[in-house]
């Protein structure tokens, strides 16, 4: 397996909401060349799981391994294997897309950055744009740049959290071929999102959180038969009370 | 080996970036082009007011007087009455070659007073005027009050390279990479630190060159130190590594505990010679400070890496 989570839990106390699970013994498998799809809606724990995944943000129980690593023990190898890619861009307006790349190649110790930032931009098509700087550059060229950052050190898994937010439908489908093509190579991924139709078309399985909680998990048939619904929109709903 | 590869780069694309944004630019540029600024408003406006105002000579003026004034370059006029055409504002100084009447003290009014006792071989006179050396102290003094404009700028850098990367998601692509917490921190206090810096020494060496800067050494030492200190107060300040709490309230918090470590240097100099922001108005060779300054910004960079491992 590359990822195993194990009865995560964190808890937040916020002035508004109080003391509350965010989190709630999320245990999980996904396997190298799997598409997992983490469904919920918003605040139902998915980003706060991915940071915890990616090391952001320290679990209060439970433990994950990522590519045989336990976030616990080595939370400093287990980011060396996976790549987070946030729901904001996070790329410096004033940089291009390719300084940025090669930055990320060179601090984390890429074999010949300059060719890898490279290769990679030309392969999720954002070669064109490479020496533009990143504050002028479109939501869905952004992605691609981030996409490419994210796959500089070549992870064994990768957690996109939202990746088509902001996105046209072709930069959508653009961008979820590039997640299909990363599993087709053998890396683990997770996606968040909250747009069943994308979600349909590219991942494998699916788990829907509600409440901190997986609530049901599978195939899309098998997601289907635990809500008794013929569509994921409505066994969305049926899962989550309609939240 | 790694870990210091990739703080050298990290450092070399914040430096890059701070470079790049205009507004930094500027606003480090301004105090440099202050100081010139301000001597030259200051010499034009002396010269202004000194002028070249023709000395009024009475018609019993003798000769030997006027041609004395005339050799120290001053231009004569005959007048009537001297005194009167001193009251009426015509002339700001005429004298009738036993008296020297003047509307307002200057220079150029000792000047004229020496000519006059020479020519009247008074018992006690005055020498000629020697012209001022550059006041070496007055530019080390100066370079002290731009250090602590330097100060306030670095509290700001230090809390907004967090802060910003914090909120356009810089920081947490970055923190999600496979290298070390305490990198990002000591990447941001390095760059901000040597960008401060850049421009600090810019200043010394504009400032030297017009007014003259004595031991330009301790002053650069000192300046490095207190560049170095408000970074990391600002690092300091800025709350959990990045992540959760605001900019303004911290940034607040940071620009006071400056403001009061600079007020240091002038009410402890003996104890404020050591700390950095503080030496900058209390002198002191710099050693000290410029030590202490890179101990405060260890403690900054511990913290950074402490809240943003517990975040």
């Amino acid at each position: 397996m590359s990822i195993v989570v194990k009865s995560l839990v964190k808890r937040f106390d916020t002035a508004e909401r109080g003391a509350f699970l965010a989190v709630d013994h999320l245990s999980l498998a996904i396997r190298p060349g799997e598409v997992y799809g983490m469904l919920g809606p918003n605040g139902a724990g998915k980003t706060t799981t991915l940071r915890m995944l990616a090391t952001l943000l320290s679990p209060d129980e439970g433990d994950a391994e990522i590519a045989g690593v336990s976030l616990r023990a080595d939370p400093l190898e287990v980011r060396r294997r996976l790549a987070y890619v946030p729901a904001e861009a996070g790329l410096p307006e004033c940089l291009t897309g390719r300084e940025v790349v090669r930055l990320f190649a060179r601090i984390q110790g890429v074999a010949s950055p300059r060719e890898r930032a490279d290769a990679l931009l030309e392969a999720v098509g954002a070669i064109r744009y490479a020496d533009r700087a990143c504050g002028e550059l479109s939501t869905g060229m952004k992605r691609r740049v981030v996409l490419a950052r994210a796959l500089v050190h070549d992870p064994a898994v990768l957690l996109l959290d939202e990746p088509t937010d902001g996105l046209d439908v072709p930069g959508r489908r653009e961008v979820l071929a590039l997640v299909r093509q990363q599993a087709a190579s053998g890396k683990a991924v997770v996606l968040s999102s909250h747009i069943m139709g994308e979600v349909e078309r590219v991942v494998d399985r699916i788990g829907v959180i509600s409440q901190g909680r997986l609530v049901a998990e599978g195939t899309l048939a098998e997601v289907l038969a635990t809500a008794g619904a013929t569509t994921l929109d409505d066994a969305f709903i049926a899962l989550t009370g309609g939240e | 080996m790694s870990d210091l590869r990739a703080l050298a780069w990290l450092t070399i694309d914040l430096v890059r970036r701070l470079l790049r944004e205009p507004q930094v630019v500027r606003s480090l540029l301004w105090p440099v082009a202050l100081v010139p600024l301000t001597l030259m408003l200051t010499v034009f406006a002396y010269v202004w007011l000194e002028g070249d105002w023709p000395v009024g000579v009475g018609p019993s003026t003798p000769t030997e007087v006027v041609e004395r004034l005339k050799d120290e370059g001053f231009t004569t006029v005959p007048v009537e009455a001297p005194r009167d055409a001193v009251l009426t504002g015509g002339y700001r100084y005429a004298t009738d070659g036993d008296t020297l009447w003047v509307s307002a003290a200057r220079g150029r009014t000792l000047q004229v007073e020496r000519v006059l006792r020479e020519a009247k071989g008074a018992r006690w006179r005055m020498g000629p005027a020697i012209p001022p050396n550059a006041n070496e102290e007055q530019g080390g003094r100066v370079m002290g009050v731009i250090g602590v404009l330097f100060v306030l700028f670095g509290v700001v850098f230090g809390a907004a390279v967090v802060a910003r990367d914090r909120d356009d998601g810089t920081l947490e692509a970055q923190l999600a990479t496979g290298t070390a917490r305490w990198i990002h921190g000591a990447s941001r206090w390095l760059a901000g630190t040597f960008v401060l810096a850049l421009h600090y020494g810019l200043a010394i060496l504009v400032l030297h060159a017009i007014l003259g800067v004595s031991d330009a050494g301790p002053v650069t030492r000192n300046g490095f130190a207190a560049c170095s200190g408000g970074v990391a107060v600002g690092l300091l300040v800025i709350g959990r590594g990045g992540l959760k709490n605001g900019f303004s309230g911290p940034l607040a918090t940071g620009l006071t505990v400056a403001t009061l470590l600079a007020g240091l240097g002038l009410l402890a100099p003996g104890v404020a010679r050591h700390v950095p922001i503080a030496s900058l108005l209390a002198g002191g060779d710099g050693w000290t400070a410029l030590g202490s300054a890179c101990a405060l910004g260890g403690l900054a960079v511990g913290m950074f890496t402490l809240r943003s491992a517990r975040s």
